[in-house]
């Protein structure tokens, strides 16, 4: 008969709209709070309906590899940065996005400046794969919008987004890389 | 009763030309058609593409070939996970790497969990090409691709741009928790390639629009050296995952799905099917991986890599058809030549032989059948 496949069409996408009522009542209060006050990445188990994460009140936890923008790292003991200004960074960046510049020999090296542009920044990782001193990695920051154009951000201020970050050893969500 | 109008007495009609493009919504980007309409059939067309060009391929003969691996990711935008894998299978020919068995593993999960997705997405746009007043073909699409998006940033930190693929292996083994996610989502995307399956394919407006639209023959379409799902529908059994078999896909059972119409509506159904194929091989992929090493060329030593003098094409099955990457070595760290042989492009070439004689809305529904990335198309 014409039209039965349309009304079979139709009956799928009217399940879809009963089931998130029905999964709404449930799942009371909300279904994507899985454990504690966090919403989780994907519902699970993969139940039927529509649903909204209440965004700027409520956010999804990053993956531990997501790929943010770049922090620096500090040494536990002197809370000094790792940077020995080797300069590995700038060569392996693909955009150039990194300049280093440094001051001292050996093991005294201590950069002088850092300037990271993370307008410029597509987020590879390979600075982090480059680095030989466990100085630098990327962070789970991504909202990244700004009112003026300080894109460029210099060492102190990588230091302060580390600290916020609880990332401590270079890879450590990445396994033996 | 009808009134026969002699020839002469006919109302004289001058065709149009009209742009389509670059801003339009359905084109998929920033593609443009100079048309030329007799009423509202088309009766000339040409494609003008070049508005996304970036020059990837001269700005990669200027890095090392690491370096070039993010922007393999930002050719087909939507499947960025097999872009990576055709950059390394041509760089791995070329300087004599070996890939570990998880890795191929690994890349085989990836790359068919981004082919399921892309045909989904394609399913979805082509209905909202046809202008299906409800949105929802598309919405499910795009609620599944989350999904599958969700493992490939689990696994390389980025949902689109993943970069995870390189020569020697893959970037880092897989999380803890991919495979329970994964041994979910199967059973899941099964049931919703069904859903997708009941909801558009007997719906009688869909075959209205679709059955008979953009006609294209097998032999123009080997001619054109159109690949992929398009040519399949055509009626031609070209894989290159049989065809000429890379990495692991001997070991698997799966059958390559063949549409004889060579229209719209058989590339709609060649999708679904490819889509169910792919979901097999990932189920016998699962079962099979072993454990070990995921990389036998650590980035320390792939960055500082200087292939020997020579040239060398790696091609693969890519969603939407051969993607292949052509690498000319003189010995240094960087690429002599790094050429492109880009999928969507090709697939592009025959845009106007199918459009000739349909109506404009029609000429929608044929570029969105032909799944194209405007990424892939201009470089």
């Amino acid at each position: 008969m014409y039209g039965t496949g349309l009304l079979k069409g139709l009956s799928v996408t009217l399940r879809h709209m009963i089931g998130t009522f029905v999964t709404d009542i449930r799942k009371f209060p909300r279904r994507y709070f899985t454990d504690g006050n966090h919403p989780t990445r994907s519902p699970e188990p993969y139940l039927h309906g529509t649903f909204s994460i209440q965004y700027p009140e409520e956010k999804v936890p990053m993956w531990p590899r997501f790929r943010g923008p770049l922090v620096h790292l500090r040494d536990p003991e002197t809370g000094q940065p790792r940077c020995t200004a080797c300069g590995m960074c700038e060569r392996a960046c693909p955009h150039g996005c990194i300049k280093v510049e440094g001051e001292g020999k050996g093991k005294e090296r201590k950069p002088t400046r850092y300037e990271y542009n993370v307008g410029r920044c597509i987020f590879c990782r390979q600075c982090v794969e480059s680095c030989p001193f466990n100085a630098i990695e990327l962070s789970r920051f991504y909202e990244l919008a700004c009112y003026d154009k300080d894109t460029i951000w210099d060492l102190p201020r990588l230091l302060e987004l580390g600290d916020k970050e609880v990332i401590t050893e270079q890879g450590q969500f990445w396994g033996e890389t | 009763m009808s009134v026969q109008i002699p020839p002469t007495e006919r109302l004289r009609t001058d065709t149009i030309e009209i742009n389509m493009g670059p801003h339009h919504p359905s084109t998929h980007g920033v593609f443009r058609m100079v048309l030329t309409l007799d009423g509202e059939t088309v009766v000339d067309l040409e494609p003008r593409f070049g508005y996304l060009h970036r020059g990837i391929e001269k700005t990669a003969e200027e890095r090392t070939y690491v370096q070039n691996v993010p922007f393999t990711d930002r050719l087909d935008y939507i499947c960025g996970i097999t872009n990576n894998w055709a950059y390394a299978l041509a760089l791995e020919k070329l300087a004599g790497i070996e890939v570990p068995e998880r890795a191929e593993y690994i890349r085989v999960i990836l790359g068919e969990l981004t082919r399921v997705m892309n045909h989904m997405l394609a399913i979805g746009f082509l209905w909202n090409d046809l202008g299906a007043t409800t949105f929802t073909p598309v919405v499910y699409a795009f609620r599944e691709r989350e999904r599958i998006l969700d493992l490939i940033e689990m696994a390389a930190g980025s949902r689109m741009m993943p970069s995870y693929i390189r020569a020697g292996g893959v970037v880092a083994d897989l999380p803890e928790e991919f495979m329970p996610r994964l041994q979910k989502l199967v059973p899941h995307l099964k049931r919703f390639i069904d859903e997708m399956d009941t909801m558009l394919t007997k719906n009688e407006i869909f075959r209205a629009r679709a059955v008979g639209v953009g006609v294209l023959k097998a032999k123009d379409a080997i001619n054109a050296g159109i690949t992929g799902p398009v040519l399949r529908a055509s009626g031609v059994k070209y894989d290159i995952r049989k065809a000429d078999s890379y990495s692991i896909y001997d070991r698997f059972d799966f059958e390559v799905p063949v549409h004889t119409a060579g229209d719209v509506y058989a590339r709609y159904l060649q999708r679904l099917a490819e889509a169910r194929q792919s979901l097999r091989i990932i189920e016998q992929a699962m079962r099979d991986i072993p454990e070990g090493p995921v990389t036998s060329l650590p980035y320390k030593q792939l960055s500082r890599l200087k292939p020997p003098k020579g040239e060398a094409y790696g091609r693969i099955e890519s969603p939407k058809g051969e993607l292949g990457f052509y690498l000319v070595s003189d010995g240094s760290n960087k690429p002599y030549r790094f050429r492109i042989r880009s999928t969507s492009l090709l697939n592009l070439t025959l845009l106007r032989e199918m459009c000739l004689g349909h109506k404009v809305a029609d000429v929608v529904t044929i570029l969105g059948s032909i799944d194209i990335t405007l990424g892939d198309v201009d470089r």
